[in-house]
């Protein structure tokens, strides 16, 4: 039994670049594979004498030809069909895999016998050769892998895991793919990402790496993956195309009275600030904004407010007298974790929402969007696409590469960014406090914000505490918040807060799981 | 003054003391009881809090130690790989590991 089979369905690729793919496969350092080649009914001549000729130099090389065309779907199952490797590896028939792909792919394979999938790094060739757009793609990430094949290529399976969920489904051409690696990755023990570039992914006219207008059919099977993917988690949800090859999802909710209630805590000394040009009491607008257009059912809204020692407040303002709107009165020495802990204490919400007062809901089901991605396995808190008053981005996660910093600050919000990073979900280091939720169960696990911390960092901590549990965070631009960033103490980092932050997670500043390419 | 409190009002002067009903007295007696009771279990929560943000705390930072250790370790071993006198050494023992390699082969 070989350690690997590579599978590759062929149908009419321009010779040379067959060739080419043939070469590199025969050049692998690596030499315990098996080919499984198999012909879709290629109607160019050239396909079947070049393969015909290549089965005969190689005994490890297979070659079956179909007598009909099947489609992608069909040729790839045959070659699994063919498959007796302890690993299975997709190539298409006009890529290029690196000389050491298979040892550096058994290297990784051999550190670990529970890992049933690997992925690695990627970059596309011109039809001269030339490389270029290499993708430094992120760690497992399936809340990513929901909106976007960012796994693609060099994908290599346990055979094993793919006869347990039954290959390629038909259906799904274009997106095959896709479809195979998010039944695969929700049953496979372990994940492995190799952040090496391994596999030359080819642009040739009509394409879908040179055009992703290429291949429409395509995009609509990808729609259809991620909704069967959601069907077999049994979480309600629409699915839509964004930019061709990735895939937006909103929670839905059939039964609003089954909603779990959230708090929402708001610390604030009450200060009045210029918005888009007018003075405005930031809570006050923060708390009506909420209370007009928030469409969740069942919520609650805790304002932690500044007091004099008398009991005054410090910048009095008025807020509606409302049941679902309490106060919590805060006295101490400026401390944004203290207060957002005497806020969460006196919620009692199962799900609380942190939030600055210098904010405004741009979305109306913020809180559905927020609270929906808390719903899945292994997520311990959430955040919002942060933007400043002028719509540029102001936050869209924390990245902690080169060193703590609000991915794509001061970018353009309707741009999509690297690799469409503005449009869809995915895991991220930490997100920002101006806007984060959470299950309150957790919040007490965890011991709550850490009060070590004055004025920054409580966020990066709080997130960092959770992925010691194996939660993650997500940041989704489906739910929108504006934050004006005009913090009430300024947002200059303090020296002693720097060093606490350094004293507890020095070790992870200066790389980002998430945050490896242009991100 | 005094007189204009109702029976649920708060006792803030001498004067009411004096003057107010056993009833009213024990109305008083419980609220007090009851916002101590709730400040008291207000700062307990926010003891326990502190303490298990201590503890992940704590842990983080050992992490943090270790991580330097081992950093400040490979550091020191690549420090003398390079020195000098290191790699004369490594140069006049390799006959001799050579030959030591040779006579575990027989």
């Amino acid at each position: 039994m070989p350690r690997f089979s590579i599978v590759t369905p062929v149908y009419n690729p321009p010779a040379k670049a067959l060739r080419e793919c043939i070469k590199s496969v025969r050049k692998q350092t690596f030499a315990d594979w098996e080919w499984c080649i198999v012909n879709d009914c290629s109607t160019q001549p050239h396909v079947r004498r070049i393969l015909d000729r290549l089965a005969t130099q190689d005994s490890r090389i297979r070659v079956a030809h179909r007598t009909t065309n099947g489609g992608i779907v069909a040729a790839s199952q045959d070659g699994l069909d063919m498959a007796t490797g302890v690993f299975v590896a997709l190539l298409d028939h006009d890529d290029v895999i690196a000389k050491r792909a298979l040892k550096r792919v058994n290297e990784e394979l051999l550190k670990d016998d529970t890992i049933d999938y690997v992925y690695t790094d990627e970059d596309k060739i011109d039809a001269k050769g030339r490389h270029y757009d290499v993708f430094r793609k992120p760690d497992f990430d399936p809340v990513r892998l929901r909106g976007q094949n960012y796994c693609c290529h060099f994908s290599v399976f346990r055979n094993s895991l793919l006869d347990e969920i039954g290959g390629f489904r038909a259906g799904f051409d274009g997106s095959q793919d896709f479809d195979l690696i998010l039944r695969a990755t929700e049953r496979a023990r372990k994940v492995a990402h190799i952040p090496r570039v391994l596999y030359h992914w080819r642009v040739v006219p009509g394409s879908a790496a040179g055009d992703v207008h290429a291949k429409p059919y395509a995009y609509d099977a990808g729609k259809k993956a991620v909704e069967s993917h959601f069907a077999r988690l049994n979480i309600p949800i629409e699915v839509e195309k964004l930019n061709p090859g990735s895939y937006k999802h909103r929670f839905v909710t059939t039964d609003k009275s089954k909603l779990p209630h959230v708090s929402i805590v708001i610390p604030t000394r009450g200060d009045t600030s210029r918005i888009w040009g007018a003075a405005t009491c930031m809570v006050e607008n923060t708390v009506h904004n909420i209370l007009q257009n928030s469409t969740y059912p069942t919520f609650d809204i805790v304002v932690v407010r500044d007091v004099n020692p008398d009991g005054s407040m410090v910048h009095p303002f008025t807020l509606p007298t409302q049941k679902n709107v309490r106060f919590v009165d805060y006295s101490g020495t400026f401390n944004i974790a203290a207060k957002w802990n005497s806020g969460v204490l006196a919620s009692h919400g199962e799900f609380v929402v942190v939030l600055d007062d210098d904010t405004q809901i741009a979305t109306p089901n913020w809180l559905e969007q927020l609270v929906g991605q808390l719903h899945l396995p292994n997520i311990g808190a959430t955040g919002p696409m942060l933007q400043l008053e002028d719509g540029r981005v102001c936050s869209a996660g924390f990245s902690l590469r080169p060193k703590p910093r609000h991915i794509s600050k001061g970018d353009s919000s309707t741009d999509i960014g690297w690799m469409g990073i503005h449009t869809i979900a995915r895991t991220v280091t930490a997100v920002s406090g101006a806007c984060m939720a959470f299950r309150r169960s957790t919040f007490d696990e965890v011991g709550g914000f850490s009060e070590n911390y004055q004025n920054l960092f409580a966020d990066i901590d709080f997130c960092l505490k959770l992925k010691s549990l194996n939660l993650d965070t997500v940041w989704t631009p489906e739910a929108k918040v504006y934050h004006f960033d005009a913090r009430t103490r300024g947002a200059n980092t303090t020296d002693s807060d720097q060093q606490n932050f350094e004293k507890r997670w020095g070790r992870f500043i200066g790389s980002d799981a998430y945050t490896r390419g242009s991100a | 003054m005094s007189h204009a409190h109702d029976a649920h009002g708060e006792i803030d002067s001498l004067a009411d003391l004096r003057d107010a009903s056993r009833e009213r007295l024990l109305t008083e007696i419980g609220m007090l009881r009851q916002q101590n009771g709730t400040a008291e279990l207000a700062a307990a929560k926010r003891e326990v809090l502190a303490s298990r943000d201590a503890v992940y705390g704590m842990s983080a930072e050992l992490g943090e130690l270790r991580a330097r250790l081992k950093s400040e370790v490979q550091h020191a071993r690549q420090e003398v790989m390079q020195a000098s006198t290191w790699r004369v050494g490594a140069r006049v023992l390799r006959p001799i590991r050579f030959a030591k390699r040779l006579l575990r082969k027989k």
